[in-house]
């Protein structure tokens, strides 16, 4: 019994995946509305691009995840962890053989105080402030003058937590929940003083 | 007008704070979302919500000039307004 050979297109893969490494490079390095309109024109040429594309990114980010949680020093970053592994974390602690081996094998750099303290953070600071103010403000005033404060404080911190730096991270919190104040008092304030004034 | 400026290079980082840093302390951090917001209202820019590649925070705010942005741009560079020319690229 002859079986019908089955052509696979290696030249042609090999270029799509080449393609597809190019415009990963290049999505991440620059956010230009115009590249993404070429990269969807790319992924609807051909079912494969897109398919390429998103197992390279997946791999990519998984890569990308695990340089940060890298520990210099032996520990676990419990912001990091808390960034990044929110699922994770949640598992573990509701895994009956990882608290067991946590009890039976303490190691030398875990501490008490660290386990309770990765048990909390598993939220970017202002997700919460964020929930709150999508809630009580209307969609407009939340995306114009809360979502943009909120969401480059959370990339600031997220750049110095992956640099090390603890403290100014936390500064970057602080002071990201102020600023969201004075935005959200303008919004208020002038929509009130344009109802008033029946603008 | 600055800001108007600023977005007009589209190869440049439109984020709230890197026009901030571009603007080489003209503008200020506690104030540049409320002035977006109102060029935003007046329909001057437009917003695009860029997603992050790096961790599953809210979506950053990219500000792209609209047609009529370009025409207010184009009409203070005619009458003389003081624009960003002569800021650090």
């Amino acid at each position: 019994m002859s079986s019908s050979p089955v052509t696979i297109p290696g030249a042609s893969y090999a270029r799509i995946r080449a393609s597809a490494a190019e415009w990963l490079t290049r999505l991440e390095e620059q956010a230009d509305p115009n590249l993404r309109d070429e990269f969807e024109q790319w992924c609807a040429a051909d079912a494969r691009h897109r398919a390429e594309f998103l197992r390279l990114q997946a791999a990519w980010r998984q890569g990308d995840r695990l340089a940060r949680l890298r520990p210099l020093d032996g520990r676990v970053d419990a912001d990091l962890l808390g960034v990044f592994n929110k699922d994770l974390l949640l598992g573990c602690r509701n895994d009956p053989r990882a608290k067991k081996s946590r009890q039976l094998a303490p190691t030398a750099n875990t501490k008490p105080r660290e386990t309770e303290r990765e048990k909390k953070i598993v939220l970017l600071p202002g997700t919460r402030l964020a929930a709150i103010a999508e809630f009580l403000l209307t969609r407009a005033i939340f995306r114009r003058y809360v979502r943009p404060i909120i969401a480059d404080m959370q990339d600031e911190y997220v750049e110095c937590i992956a640099r090390g730096e603890r403290w100014r991270a936390h500064w970057v919190a602080v002071r990201g929940h102020f600023l969201v104040v004075p935005g959200w008092v303008y919004a208020l304030v002038s929509r009130a003083v344009r109802k008033f004034f029946g603008a | 007008m600055l800001i108007l400026s600023l977005l007009q290079n589209e190869s440049a980082d439109t984020y709230a704070l890197a026009l901030v840093k571009a603007a080489g302390g003209k503008l200020k951090r506690g104030t540049i979302y409320i002035t977006l917001g109102r060029l935003e209202e007046k329909n001057l820019i437009e917003v695009v919500a860029v997603p992050h590649f790096r961790h599953t925070g809210l979506p950053r705010s990219q500000y792209r000039l609209t047609g009529l942005g370009r025409r207010v741009l184009a009409a203070a560079d005619l009458t003389g307004l003081p624009t960003a020319r002569g800021l650090a690229p």
